[in-house]
């Protein structure tokens, strides 16, 4: 057997394993998949926003908070780290006219990145939780109260919310929302599991004393703080949980340049926080017993298969170019019925297989993450299932690359 | 973890095991099934140049030559309509072995009929033939572009003619006799066409030039 059908049958078999594995979980677990619990505890929240040169939205984000019908929400702290807009500005004015409730800050100098405005507003939190948003995220009025009830049980640690995209103008961002739903929906299958990975920043609330007491804060070091996070949280024997029913709304890259240099960065972060923990993965739980070691395994093959891939389409449009050009010299027709016919093998039977799996995936995902007068056209999930997920390999090769050279730039 | 999710890694191992095993079994089935054919082709082929090969010694005693003519044309007719056939398996065979020796037992054959066909030259002066010499399984680029392309001419020029002889031969599996052959028609370099048993070429050629070649 050729080294390309070996890699194929890798990938295939792992990619298999998730889907059945995914689809288990659903069917064991769809009666809970909204579950929300009840509380009666009070816990007092504070809600900490780092900002930087979002006067657009930063005062959105605000209101959003102030709406919210937790009635312990105690503190919003809205950091500013040192923006060139008139960000500050709108932020005092929240401060000025809910002094009780909005506290602006500005970081001594610009640190850079979001852990660090993070870091420097996490050093005033009094309160018992303390949350994390982004200065561009919009959490529905109850998006708070349903994830509170988690903290209940005494071993959840953190808590994150359901992240869908609010500006659904232009072709990519469409695209990306279908992409949300499906990590949405996966999440909350990994949840069932124990083994979710990020906890997201447009809103994740933690216990403080955790965060800041025992874990010290944000990772500044790294590109991608929430997920770094998480995996902290994870490695100190905490568990961390998903609110379906806390729906934030977040403003997506509208240029393609700009959503893959966001991919970049995730995926930079994503490498730099396995690196960091991979020393100690045998304490994080499932995530880094087996769901980790997997995904590893599968980005290894992933991207080794890649590279075969590369090497024998090179050779075949090499071939085809040459015969092409021959083909015109002779006077004879570049291609013929025979070229085009297609014995059925077994890689084709697996392939169509997984593609319908894949499919009915993240349809059960776009079902599960209806939003009220929003659908998806078909040509986008046609797009999304044949086109968006096959750039991710080039996402992937220029983020190790990234990683590899010590890329460290928000 | 809920209990209930707790056995669920062992589970969906097992199921991903269940789908590979009927798959594979599936794909060795099916490449089973076109290796039996191609074995089966094969032997009716090779009966069918028995059959041919008596007929010929038979009626060559009496000079029948139009009834040689059109065994033979039918024989070689046959074997390049399954040549093409074992070439779609070969390239679709994954999991078992590829189809060399079954290729190299049909390049016998092939050099049988041309070496007949040598030996009948006399009777089989009329009947216009090409003998495609190629490499098998090359892992020169250039050169398996040029086959693609000499294959396509071929098959073109072929699919004008139903009376003329194209004979596709691997000249690269090690065949003693039609190395032998080979040499006595001093070939240079693979690919290469014969036509007619007198003119070699190792270039492409406009088709229509190399039908003019064939025909005067």
């Amino acid at each position: 057997m050729e080294t390309l059908i070996i890699f194929y049958f890798i990938y295939s078999f792992i990619a298999f394993y998730f889907l059945i594995m995914y689809f288990l979980v659903y069917i064991k677990n769809k009666k809970d998949i909204f579950y929300t619990p009840k509380t009666e505890s009070k816990r007092d929240l504070t809600i900490v926003i780092p900002c930087y040169n979002e006067q657009e939205s930063v005062g959105k984000t605000i209101e959003c908070f102030l709406k919210s019908d937790y009635p312990y929400l105690k503190k919003i702290i809205v950091v500013d780290d040192c923006s060139k807009d008139n960000s500050y500005k709108i932020i005092k004015k929240y401060e000025q006219k809910y002094p009780d409730l909005v506290l602006a800050l500005k970081t001594p100098k610009n640190t850079g990145k979001a852990a660090g405005s993070k870091n420097y507003g996490l050093k005033f939190v009094k309160t018992e939780l303390v949350g994390f948003s982004d200065s561009d995220s919009m959490p529905k009025i109850n998006a708070i109260t349903n994830m509170i009830g988690f903290f209940d049980d005494e071993t959840v640690g953190g808590v994150t919310s359901r992240v869908l995209v609010k500006n659904k103008t232009n072709f990519l961002e469409s695209l990306q929302s279908i992409e949300y739903k499906v990590i949405a929906f996966t999440r909350k299958l990994m949840g069932f599991i124990d083994s979710i990975y990020v906890t997201t920043g447009p809103l994740s609330i933690y216990r403080t004393k955790i965060v800041k007491d025992d874990l010290g804060g944000f990772d500044e070091n790294n590109l991608t703080e929430d997920i770094e996070l998480t995996w902290n949280v994870v490695k100190s024997g905490w568990r961390v949980e998903m609110s379906m029913n806390s729906l934030v709304y977040t403003y997506v890259p509208r240029t393609l340049k700009v959503w893959f240099k966001q991919r970049i960065r995730w995926n930079v972060g994503g490498m730099q926080t396995v690196k960091k923990y991979l020393p100690s993965i045998h304490k994080c739980g499932f995530l880094g017993k087996f769901i980790m070691p997997f995904f590893l395994f599968s980005w290894f093959i992933g991207l080794s298969g890649l590279f075969v891939i590369v090497y024998r389409y090179s050779r075949e449009i090499f071939i085809k170019y040459m015969s092409a050009y021959l083909s015109t010299k002779s006077e004879i027709a570049i291609i013929t019925f025979r070229d085009l016919a297609i014995n059925p093998t077994i890689l084709f039977f697996l392939g169509i297989i997984l593609f319908a799996l894949g499919l009915s995936f993240m349809l059960a995902s776009l079902v599960y993450s209806k939003e009220k007068g929003y659908s998806h056209a078909l040509h986008e999930i046609f797009i999304y299932s044949f086109f968006y997920v096959v750039l991710y390999p080039a996402i992937l090769i220029t983020s190790l690359f990234n990683f590899m050279r010590g890329y460290n730039k928000w | 973890m809920l209990l209930k999710n707790k056995f669920i890694f062992l589970e969906a191992l097992l199921i991903t095991i269940l789908i590979f095993v009927i798959g594979i079994f599936i794909g060795i089935s099916i490449e089973n099934k076109n290796n039996y054919n191609s074995q089966v082709f094969y032997m009716n082929s090779e009966a069918d140049l028995m059959d041919s090969y008596i007929l010929t010694n038979l009626i060559s005693e009496e000079k029948n030559c139009d009834i040689v003519t059109k065994e033979t044309i039918n024989f070689a007719n046959k074997v390049y309509e399954k040549s093409l056939l074992l070439e779609d398996y070969d390239k679709f065979a994954l999991l078992m072995d590829d189809l060399t020796m079954l290729n190299k037992r049909y390049t016998l054959m092939k050099t049988f009929l041309w070496k007949s066909n040598l030996d009948n030259l006399n009777c089989l002066n009329n009947t216009k033939m090409i003998v495609y010499l190629y490499n098998y399984n090359t892992d020169d680029l250039a050169i398996e572009a040029e086959q693609n392309v000499w294959s396509r001419l071929l098959m073109q020029i072929k699919q004008d003619d139903k009376n003329l002889i194209l004979l596709p031969i691997a000249a690269n599996l090690d065949v003693s006799s039609l190395d032998f052959i080979l040499n006595e028609f001093n070939i240079e370099k693979v690919p290469a066409v014969i036509v007619n048993n007198k003119e070699i070429f190792y270039d492409l050629e406009k088709k229509d030039d190399l039908k003019n070649i064939i025909y005067n």
